[in-house]
């Protein structure tokens, strides 16, 4: 173990924006989202960045970051990742999960750009999976608005050449079944589709949309219940043909557990800057592996940290399925690295996995810091 | 339940201060050694003039509880009616996505206690009485902790638990577990028979090393092995329960009443230990401590570091709950159960292992709010 290189500097950025336009969802509307990025320095000059998933209260994660994870991470080696894992998961006490865990995500992709950069290998060929030069993505989202809208924006995905497409849909039944139809007639058989509910049903509504998922041939029905309700997704899956996808509200492995094991769910959807990084999330994609489970990455509202990493974990992990190509223009995502968002880089439902060390993308500090949230 | 105040009224403010104390003497458990520590208290005030006072469990970087009390709590709280309490809980958990648990829930227990306090000032009832109808004029605890120190100075922590009338005592073992075998086996010596002995791991083993303590503590006769392995790790909960004669308790690492669900359901522990400050406050801990009733699993409220909110209000919902709910009484000095309120701490307070319920509206204690904030800026 090198451990020359050690950990100078851990700094936390927080952003955030009003987004271009309102984002729709069942879970709420999103006109200003956060993010914040950690930086972190070392002793050979080669500075990492890592995202944490922080939509709301930016401020109160950093002062975490900087409080309660950097004074164990300073002088120490850079390269002991999971020691620096297990060692910022007894920060607080309690079960995993919350603030906490999106904090040390930050961090864990930050300690693997490091990685990367000392040894000139990119973090998907550290990761030592299967090597794909590109990974397959899904358009996100057609939102839950005005079905004029609606059709524009698949209308939209379908030009730009993706072959899957994700539909958000929301708390009214009926409203659902409705557009569940409407855009399966509008695009056709070519084009795969899966659903984004975001906890909007109860069981019995769920299992409604179900059937209208089945009949219309949808490949995924995407989180229908609350996550915690483990109990109801096991009922939704006795009764719904339409394989089940969840993960983004998981924080460590011992959440995702249970309903992988089982084989509840089909499609794993991790947010690797809320699910402790790199390290946790190839954990529990390495779990879902094990039961036979797909990997589909989350990334949301997230920024090009959380979306390059795990473009580096889908080229790795061998269970990998298909990737979330966001198409929000997001400030997160572009005008803050010299990588374009994969929704630019994409072309026929493919982009390409970054070949540079580490992430293989350099920020821009100060494009970074014009999106201060006291600014 | 009598009628709801008026709803004419609403809330006002939402303030939450950091109070942070050098401990006189460090607490050592298996999981760290705390020297220096912080809770996060919550002063929520009413049109109408009340003022409740709740507490949130955030033993290190408190200015973060603060800054998320005050960005993504507040906004969604101010302008609103203090008595719809589930609502505005509701409200909050939903302030960020992601599996409810962490921080946000630690911060909406100090918030929903604040607003139980102020329905009790409003109505005039103790807070136990607007949960059940209780005629408990105490409500029994258990001195915690013998520390895991050296064997001298054990000796006479049991020496002056006795002394000041406990008959139950906590002890604090780690690793290794021939170490902790041992302790056992000493501190039941020196306690003698007519003590009930519990042993609190804080995570110190992996199953195989909990098994081998888990015997000894049988055969010394423990009541209680609590947090043997990891929280996170349920199937080996439920292992070691097959495994082991002595029962298991659990829960102060919860943050939602369905975290305790399996392992209650499942038998594989006999005490549940929420801490009202980490699980969501008054509300949440009371459905914890209902699903736990229905299966025959007493409430055994965890305090620990915490302060004299929690402590308090854990006595209230040990009150309300009755049967064999009891209270930890933590004995280490403690200036957030001495120097922030009316009410005297347990520590001093108990006689012959038992805590008064106090018989004032709401907490039934005042916050010297001063005094709150003079500890935020040592």
């Amino acid at each position: 173990m090198d451990n020359s290189v050690t950990i100078t500097d851990v700094i936390a950025h927080p952003m955030t924006q009003r987004l271009p336009t309102p984002t729709l969802t069942s879970w709420g509307t999103y006109d200003r989202v956060s993010s914040v990025l950690v930086e972190v320095r070392s002793s050979a000059g080669i500075t990492g960045v890592g995202e944490t998933l922080a939509r709301f209260a930016p401020k109160a994660y950093c002062d975490l970051i900087e409080t309660a994870l950097k004074p164990r991470l300073i002088g120490q080696p850079a390269a002991s990742i999971g020691a620096h894992w297990n060692n910022m998961r007894r920060a607080l006490s309690g079960r995993a999960g919350g603030i906490l865990i999106e904090a040390i995500a930050g961090v864990d992709i930050a300690l693997w750009d490091i990685h990367g950069q000392r040894t000139g290998l990119p973090i998907a060929t550290l990761l030592g999976g299967v090597g794909r030069s590109t990974v397959d993505v899904y358009a996100a989202s057609v939102n839950w608005g005005s079905d004029a809208q609606a059709e524009a924006e698949l209308e939209r995905y379908i030009a730009a050449g993706f072959v899957q497409i994700k539909i958000k849909i929301g708390s009214d039944v009926a409203a659902s079944c409705a557009r569940i139809e409407l855009m399966r007639k509008s695009a056709g058989d070519s084009v795969a589709l899966c659903v984004d509910a975001n906890w909007a049903y109860d069981l019995e509504g769920a299992c409604k949309v179900g059937d209208a998922l089945t009949a219309n041939g949808y490949v995924w029905f995407e989180e229908p219940l609350p996550p915690e309700d483990e109990d109801g997704y096991r009922a939704l899956h006795a009764r719904c043909k339409t394989p089940l996808a969840a993960g983004e509200s998981n924080f460590v492995t011992a959440q995702a557990r249970p309903l992988i094991e089982e084989r509840t769910l089909s499609v794993l959807q991790p947010d690797v800057a809320r699910s402790g990084g790199i390290t946790e999330t190839r954990r529990m994609v390495d779990f879902a592996a094990a039961h036979g489970v797909a990997y589909a990455p989350h990334i949301g509202m997230c920024g090009i940290v959380c979306e390059t990493a795990s473009v580096h974990l889908a080229a790795a992990m061998p269970n990998f399925r298909i990737m979330e190509c966001e198409t929000d223009g997001s400030a997160f995502k572009s005008g803050i690295a010299d990588l374009p968002p994969g929704s630019v880089r994409q072309r026929n439902s493919k982009v390409d996995v970054p070949d540079r060390p580490g992430l293989g993308l350099s920020i821009d500090w100060s494009a970074v810091a014009a999106l201060h949230p006291d600014l | 339940m009598t009628s709801d105040p008026p709803r004419t009224d609403h809330i006002e403010s939402v303030t939450a201060y950091p109070p942070i104390q050098t401990l006189p003497q460090p607490t050592r458990t298996s999981w760290g050694t705390y020297d220096s520590i912080s809770i996060v208290m919550v002063q929520v005030r009413t049109a109408q003039g009340h003022v409740g006072a709740g507490e949130v469990l955030a033993r290190f970087a408190p200015s973060a509880y603060c800054e998320l009390i005050d960005t993504a709590l507040a906004p969604r709280l101010i302008g609103q009616d203090p008595s719809e309490i589930f609502t505005l809980w509701a409200s909050m958990r939903r302030a960020l996505s992601g599996r409810a648990g962490g921080m946000l829930v630690e911060c909406i227990a100090g918030v929903d206690i604040a607003l139980w306090d102020i329905r009790g000032k409003a109505k005039s009832l103790p807070l136990h009485a607007l949960l059940a109808d209780s005629a408990l004029l105490d409500v029994p605890v258990y001195a915690a902790s013998i520390n895991w120190a050296g064997d001298d100075a054990a000796r006479s922590q049991v020496d002056d638990f006795k002394a000041a009338g406990f008959d139950r005592i906590k002890v604090k073992i780690g690793r290794s577990p021939s170490d902790a075998a041992k302790r056992a086996a000493l501190v039941r010596k020196w306690a003698g028979d007519d003590v009930t002995l519990y042993a609190d791991a804080n995570w110190a083993y992996a199953l195989d090393e909990a098994q081998y303590v888990g015997q000894a503590l049988k055969d010394t006769g423990f009541a209680w092995f609590e947090e043997p392995l990891d929280p996170d790790d349920e199937a080996g909960y439920e292992a070691l329960a097959q495994r082991l004669e002595v029962p298991l308790a659990a829960g102060e690492s919860n943050y939602t009443a369905a975290q305790a669900d399996r392992l209650v359901r499942s038998a594989t522990i006999s005490f549940l230990q929420p801490n009202i400050t980490r699980a969501g406050g008054v509300s949440e801990t009371w459905r914890a401590i209902q699903t736990g009733q229905q299966y025959g699993v007493p409430y055994a409220a965890h305090v620990g570091m915490s302060g004299i909110v929690c402590e308090t209000a854990a006595v209230h919902l040990a009150a309300a709950a009755g049967g064999e709910a009891q209270v930890e009484c933590a004995m280490t000095a403690n200036r957030f159960k001495s120097e922030i309120a009316t009410l005297r701490p347990g520590y001093l307070r108990a006689q012959a292992g038992k805590l008064d319920i106090p018989v004032g509206p709401g907490l039934g204690l005042e916050i010297d709010w001063d005094a709150v904030r003079a500890l935020g800026k040592t």
